[in-house]
């Protein structure tokens, strides 16, 4: 009987295009998932394989998501098919047993939709043998990473979202819920994800992840590249637990329908409709006679308008009151609430109105989408669904009426939506004592900025609906024309112009508002506006009102409507579109350059293939700089002439010289007029001059310049954010020529390299080669003089590196003229905005924060932070080189803070709005602050050459610097938390590495290397020779080498002095943490205690300790050791956590493999282990401590 | 004021000929469109109602061209469709105030008003503020006639309106409508012969597309006054009796059949004389397979139509 019901569904699905439609794209899916670069996205920049068994897991496993569009098509509507098409009763008269019904038609439907997603499996094993990829980045051929991807991931979704779906479908007998029930999968997977940014929500987010992606994720986020390369997720720990306990629930879903499920038909009018008939039956007889009066219909616009507003609301209510509504809303008001508090807590902001905002925008905009689409379809269906059709068709109606209200519905309902949300993101605002609600923000980010794009998808999905067959196909033929459109960019079609609704992207920013991001915005959305425009009155022409809606009846009744009025209006739009359309072209495209990314990177390789023959050509040096500088913020405009002393220190004359300039700047060279032009390349910014008289070796040569910066009109993508109202930044590259080829400009990224046949490319010169040695901030100079002259608007500070020497007004501008009184690289920052400033000091150093006025959350703690800092680095390191250090904030178009001479400009987003309160949390101000200020010892002190481990001179010990300040600000033990992220951050590194993990010593400017286990690896060596050695050592160094000419120092000089300080028997560390990649493998395997009879108690520890030496790509192999490592006895947890006190404390030297260890300690013991500080790189800490039983 | 329709004609898409050159001229006064199952009464009411386009043929609403200013005849049109439904989440009262509005009752204590009498006429007031979706076949075929007399429509179209009604309700609504049919037009859709036959001063006999018969039922019956026989038969004897008369209807009465035949004389002695009514009229005009609509003349033939009661079950499909 089961047979039997399986053999026909399963008939029933292989007839229907539907399951061929899924079959095929998900071979294309799969396809592309592992063959094209699109699809690769970000991760085609890592080194790991295209087909690594961890992508064609981790692929499979998102494909199977996918894979909840078929199941909603198919299992979902499994048993509902045969009561919408009445013939249920047919079935249930028939003998067939419950089971075998359900049990049939769930089988069948899943299995069609298994069969139709493996194809995406196949395709990927076809797709990784296409000779046309990059060989270099495929493993051979092995069937096992499928067939475990599709018996761990795929069939086990499949079935899960497949129970529930039925299971909703098929008890509530309403199609819609199951899709409801969709979102709520896929808004608990969003959930998960969000746990996962967390380190202590990380477990929580891999268990409650219906779909086990994030238990991949957990059990696989320290993966190496060969890791990645050769391995599976063992089945254990909380991957199984999640694998199985979601396949419990899914099955939990089928036995529950079971029992529930009745064979019989249920009589669907319902008690009231009953009652209300019989109220009926029994007429109140007063009314009977009473004559129905005469009314006067009115036929004017004013009718139109109260029809038009009468529509609308009766549509409101027919959204606002259906049930799936208000589930998707409560979804996605779920997930806005956990994400914008794991938002606030993740960054430590304060909730501002602008971060509340992004978190609507980003969390609604799937909802928003699905509703629009949804609701687009039920509203223009909802006469012919209720059977209302023909009453509401004959109404005296103008055409464009229902649709004008349906339209009106849609935006209303998208206003309600995010009405709703604002009002959950306030309570949050307001439950964490935020009281500035910047209401203006609300409203503009909302429903001025962003709204626009709604009703746009609103329009289009109505007038599609009006011309397809049936609302699901609506649905999906918008769906599809979205999903079309996100590709557009791929196919050379990425300007906005071609993507429907679309508008350039816009940043809000508390200090610049939002800007220059409003102009473009309006101009898409009214061009946009134009084309719905045009596309609903296309639509009213052809809107059904018919009973009979052959096409050919719709032509002629649409010719029909073809008024000169509606004719008038499809003219203006279409001219109108295409007016807008022109406009905007001459601004994005005439007015600016258009530069997608491929132009972009073309136009770099052509860079390279032109002009890298001169790299290393002689060339003078810039000596000194004098720069005038004229900001114009309101036109976002900077005018710049430079005075620029050049000298010849070569020891041969100089001919040529070659000038390299950012080409969208207008970039002039007066004092050079009179020598010959040899060539002008305005394409990429390549000059050659021939100098009439050559340079000769120690002679100088003047060159003044101007550089225009002028933003006219606006642009299609990545706007200049450097020029702005308020809020200007940049640095001397933007706005200093530069001498001789400029090395920086290449393409970095391998893949797109070979792309463009270019070479392989160094990421750096070798640690030792003695021609990078001789530079460090710039190839063109050493040590100059620098002195600006700068004009802003009245209202702002302008500031630069150096001392303000004199500040006046003239014609209405403020003008600032700053002078550095020592020689500095080539290196500072032009910034000007409507600042407030705090000023304090330290000695004789001047502190001044220049913040945004609704930013002064942490200027006293940045302040604290650069006194403490001053300092330890003075009394530790070697004496503040300046007399002045300057914080000033800028917009978060950039989200960085950078240290030049004297002075930090910082991200708006840079902690200036972190919440640094509670003292549970990381003061990431202090930290970040005391970085950047070590920053002047550690790249403006001691300068690095440009060769491997030059971040580790500069970064590294920057981290180290600032962890000593915190160390003496917060504890010992504050430092074990903030380590814990450091190595979670550098193992979560490791993973994504695009060539090969370096040790620290040669690392290649990697963020999780000269950061994170800079920090490591420092502090480790400051716990086992001490804090004096180390700072002895650094100022050793810094005697050695501070301020010094080319060559300049590269890290084996700093690493030989950290040496020398490292006492005999812990040597092996330097070799451990510097020079190779090593990891420890240790975990205590058993604790025990036992009292010794006098008041203490005797702790037994059965060890594991191994040590690993990674090679680039993560292979691990491993040596034996006989090292120093720590071991800890720990009491119980007292209520004041932070403060973790040990009863023992001691290194000991260990072996490799197992050891017994006993220790004696006098209050009773709690916990105790190995490494329990982590101070070694362990990729399993969690196992190094643990309770000490009895 | 009349309603004209020339030579209308409509073929579907599927091939279904519904309509074949039908003219009538429909004055005021209540008009009866009798036709069985399928014989394109509704295409031609959805034709009228400005639903759909004919293919070829005209019609005109006094100077109003139907087929080309639909919205001038929706201005004056009251349409109850034979199978309709409503907002399900939306009470009674709230629909029709809206589609009060929507007919142009711009003044909202007129609209206040006319709602309230009509849900009275209609024996709604009681019931008015639940959901239409919770109503019975019957309630919301009285809702549905109250918004068909929304905006004191000129063109009152009404398909198969007393389907599902009891008869109570129905011939309250029959008298509701006559009432109202005194000064406009009224088109009553129906296969119940004795829905034309109550209310009625015109009617035509549609089948197949085509008007069969057309005219005041009075004169009709009056036609064939004297020509209409019945007898008491056993059941065995039907084909015997088939083959020899003109059988116009059968009925089943205590076990025992009784036929009604056609003929100008009495047939033999057994046959009583029958009052004909406009059944019998129906039953006549339908038998004849083919010929040219005739006012009086009446056609004999071999077709015959049974039914068990005076009203036959089931409702039209010609959706």
């Amino acid at each position: 009987m089961f047979r039997d019901v399986l053999r026909f569904e399963l008939h029933y699905l292989f007839r229907r295009p539907a399951v061929y439609v899924g079959l095929v794209l998900f071979f294309l899916f799969g396809f592309m998932a592992i063959a094209s670069d699109t699809f690769q996205s970000g991760r085609f920049l890592t080194a790991t394989a295209r087909n690594s068994p961890y992508d064609i897991v981790r692929l499979l496993a998102s494909i199977s998501v996918a894979g909840l569009v078929l199941i909603a098509g198919f299992v979902a509507t499994a048993v509902n098919r045969d009561r919408e098409l009445g013939v249920h009763e047919l079935f249930f008269a028939t003998p067939v047993s419950k089971s075998a019904y359900l049990g049939g038609r769930f089988a069948g439907s899943l299995i069609a939709t298994f069969l139709a997603v493996s194809a995406a499996a196949a395709a990927m094993a076809l797709a990784s043998a296409m000779p046309f990829l990059d060989q270099e980045r495929l493993v051979a051929f092995d069937a096992v990473p499928y067939v475990y991807a599709l018996g761990v991931f795929v069939l086990p979704n499949l079935l899960l979202a497949g129970a529930i779906l039925f299971s909703v479908a098929t008890l509530t007998r309403r199609v819609l819920f199951a899709y409801v029930a969709l979102v709520a999968m896929i808004a608990l997977w969003i959930i998960a994800r969000r746990f996962m940014g967390d380190i202590d929500s990380r477990w929580l987010g891999s268990i409650i992840d219906p779909f086990g992606i994030m238990s991949f994720r957990y059990a696989t986020r320290y993966w190496t590249v060969a890791e990645r390369n050769t391995a599976l997720v063992p089945l254990s720990g909380s991957f199984i637990l999640n694998r199985v306990l979601w396949t419990s629930v899914g099955v939990g879903f089928l036995v529950f329908t079971w029992t529930r499920f009745r064979m019989t038909v249920v009589e669907t009018v319902s008690r009231l409709g009953r009652r209300g008939g019989a109220a009926g039956d029994d007429p109140g007889e007063a009314g009977r006679a009473q004559p129905v009066p005469m009314t006067t219909p009115i036929f004017t616009a004013r009718t139109w308008f109260l029809q038009w507003a009468k529509q609308t609301r009766i549509e409101i209510g027919g959204v606002l009151t259906s049930v799936p509504f208000m589930v998707m809303l409560l979804l996605a008001n779920v997930m806005l609430v956990t994400g914008a508090l794991s938002e606030v807590a993740g960054t430590r902001s304060y909730p501002l109105t602008r971060i509340m905002v992004s978190e609507i925008t980003g969390t609604f905009e799937l909802f928003l989408v699905l509703v629009l689409l949804i609701y687009a379809g039920q509203l223009v269906w909802r006469e012919r669904a209720a059977g209302m059709h023909e009453i509401h068709s004959v109404l005296p109606v103008p055409d464009w009426v229902p649709v004008a209200a349906k339209l009106s519905a849609l935006a209303a309902v998208s206003v309600v939506m995010l009405a709703v949300a604002a009002l959950a993101t306030i309570a949050i605002q307001l439950a964490g004592g935020h009281v500035d609600l910047e209401p203006g923000v609300y409203l503009r980010g909302l429903f001025v900025v962003g709204n626009a794009h709604w009703l746009l998808i609103a329009a289009l999905a109505i007038a599609v609906q009006a011309f397809t067959p049936k609302k699901i196909v609506g649905f999906f033929v918008v769906l599809a024309v979205l999903e079309t459109l996100e590709w557009f960019p791929e196919i050379g079609l990425g300007h906005h112009l071609n993507l429907y609704s679309s508008t350039p992207e816009v940043v809000y920013s508390d200090m610049n508002g939002f800007g220059h991001f409003v102009r473009p915005i309006a101009w898409f959305s009214v061009y946009w506006g134009f084309l719905a425009a045009a596309l609903l009155v296309v639509a009213t022409l052809f809107w059904v009102r018919t009973t009979d809606p052959a096409p050919r009846g719709r032509w002629r009744e649409a010719r029909r409507r073809l008024t000169r009025a509606r004719m008038a209006a499809l003219a203006v739009a279409l001219v109108g579109f295409v007016a807008t359309g022109a406009w905007i072209f001459y601004n994005t495209n005439v007015l600016n350059p258009y530069l997608p990314e491929k132009e972009i990177s073309r136009l770099q390789a052509a860079t390279e293939e032109r002009y890298k023959q001169y790299e290393g050509l002689p060339q003078p040096h810039v000596t000194d700089i004098a720069l005038y500088v004229d900001i114009y913020p309101e036109e976002r405009r900077v005018e710049v002439r430079g005075d620029l002393r050049l000298v010849n220190k070569t020891d041969a004359p100089i001919e040529e010289l070659h000038v390299h300039t950012e080409p969208v700047l207008e970039w002039d060279f007066p004092s050079l007029a009179g020598e010959t032009v040899v060539l002008d390349d305005t394409e990429v910014g390549f000059r050659i001059y021939r100098l009439a008289e050559p340079l000769l070796p120690g002679e100088a040569l003047n060159v003044a310049y101007t550089m225009s910066d002028v933003n006219d009109g606006f642009v299609n993508h990545d706007s200049n954010t450097k020029v702005v109202e308020n809020g200007t930044f940049f640095s001397n590259f933007h706005c200093v020529p530069h001498f001789g080829y400029a090395v920086d400009t290449e393409i970095e990224d391998p893949t797109v390299r070979r792309r463009h046949g270019l070479p392989p490319r160094d990421r750096m010169a070798a640690v030792d080669d003695p021609v990078a040695r001789m530079s460090a901030f710039d190839v063109d100079s050493d040590w100059i003089t620098y002195e600006a002259t700068i004009s802003t608007s009245e209202d702002q500070i302008a500031v630069t590196a150096g001392y303000l020497e004199r500040e006046w007004s003239e014609d209405g501008r403020r003008h600032f003229r700053y002078r550095m009184d020592r020689p500095i690289q080539k290196f500072f920052p032009i910034v000007s905005g409507r600042y407030e400033v705090a000023r304090d000091s330290w000695n004789d150093v001047a502190i001044e924060i220049f913040h945004h006025p609704r930013h002064a959350y942490n200027v006293g703690r940045m302040i604290e932070s650069v006194q403490k800092s001053l300092d330890y680095f003075t009394a530790n390191f070697s004496p503040y080189q300046h007399r002045q250090v300057r914080i000033l904030e800028f917009p978060r178009y950039r989200t960085f803070a950078q240290s030049f001479p004297t002075t930090i400009p910082y991200s708006e987003d840079a902690h200036f709005v972190g919440d640094v309160r509670d003292p549970e949390n990381l003061d990431m101000v202090f930290y970040i602050t005391a970085h950047e200020v070590a920053h002047q010892w550690w790249a403006h002190q001691v300068v690095a050459a440009r060769v491997q481990g030059s971040t580790f001179i500069e970064e590294s010990l920057a981290q180290y610097s600032a962890l000593m300040v915190m160390e003496k600000e917060f504890g010992r033990d504050y430092m074990k938390r903030f380590l814990e992220h450091e190595l979670d951050r550098y193992l979560l590194g490791r993973g994504g590495e695009r060539h090969e993990e370096m040790p620290l010593v040669l690392v290649e400017d990697q963020g999780y290397i000269h950061y994170r286990k800079g920090s490591l690896a420092m502090y480790a060596l400051r716990d086992y020779i001490g804090e004096e050695a180390v700072n002895a050592a650094l100022r050793a160094y810094i005697d050695e080498v501070a301020f010094q000419e080319p060559p300049y120092t590269n890290s084996l000089e700093l690493l030989s002095h950290l040496r020398e300080a490292t006492p005999e028997r812990y040597r092996y560390l330097i070799e451990d943490l510097f020079e190779t990649i090593t990891l420890y493998d240790n975990r205590v395997e058993e604790a025990t205690v036992e009292e010794t009879g006098d008041g203490r108690y005797r702790v037994r520890l059965a060890i594991d300790s191994r040590k690993l030496r990674a090679d680039g790509k993560g292979v691990e192999t491993e040596i034996p050791h006989a090292d120093w490592i720590e071991v800890g006895v720990y009491g119980e947890e007292t209520d004041d956590a932070v403060d973790e006190r040990p009863l023992y404390l001691e290194k000991h030297r260990l072996a490799s493999g197992n050891s017994e260890i006993e220790i004696v300690v006098d209050e009773k013991p709690a916990r105790a282990g190995i490494d329990p500080r982590h101070l070694l790189i362990d990729r399993e800490p969690g196992d190094n401590v643990k309770p000490v039983s009895g | 004021m009349q309603l004209s329709i020339e030579n209308v004609s409509k073929t579907y898409s599927n091939g279904v000929r519904a309509l074949d050159g039908v003219t009538l001229t429909i004055p005021t006064g209540m008009f009866g469109l009798l036709g069985p199952n399928g014989s394109g009464k509704t295409t031609l009411m959805r034709t009228i109602a400005t639903l759909q386009d004919p293919d070829e043929g005209e019609a005109y609403l006094g100077e109003i061209n139907v087929l080309k200013e639909k919205d001038a005849v929706r201005r004056v049109l009251g349409y109850l469709p034979q199978d309709f439904g409503v907002y399900p989440n939306v009470t009674a009262q709230t629909l029709l105030s809206h589609l009060a509005a929507l007919k142009g009752i711009t003044n909202a204590g007129e609209r206040k008003d006319v709602v309230e009498a009509l849900l009275r006429r209609v024996n709604l007031w009681d019931v008015r503020t639940q959901k239409l979706g919770s109503f019975s076949g019957g309630t919301k075929q009285r809702f549905g006639i109250a918004q068909a007399l929304l905006g004191n429509p000129q063109l009152i179209i009404v398909d198969e309106p007393t389907a599902g009604l009891d008869p109570e309700e129905r011939s309250r609504f029959l008298n509701l409508l006559s009432e109202i049919g005194e000064n406009v037009i009224v088109i009553l859709s129906t296969h119940i012969v004795d829905d034309v036959a109550e209310v009625c001063s015109r009617m035509a006999i549609i089948k197949e597309g085509r008007v069969l018969r057309g005219g005041e039922p009075q004169r009709a019956i009056d036609a064939i006054r004297g020509k209409t026989w019945k007898k008491v038969i056993d059941k065995n004897e039907l084909p015997q009796y088939e083959a020899e008369h003109h059988v116009i209807s059968t009925r089943l009465r205590a076990g025992r059949t009784l036929v009604h035949v056609f003929a100008d004389e009495r047939p033999d002695p057994s046959f009583d004389e029958a009052a004909p009514d406009l059944k019998d009229v129906y039953f006549i005009t339908l038998s004849r397979s083919n010929g040219a609509p005739d006012e009086d003349s009446v056609f004999p033939a071999n077709a015959h139509v049974t039914t068990t009661d005076g009203s036959s079950g089931g409702k039209g499909n010609g959706r």
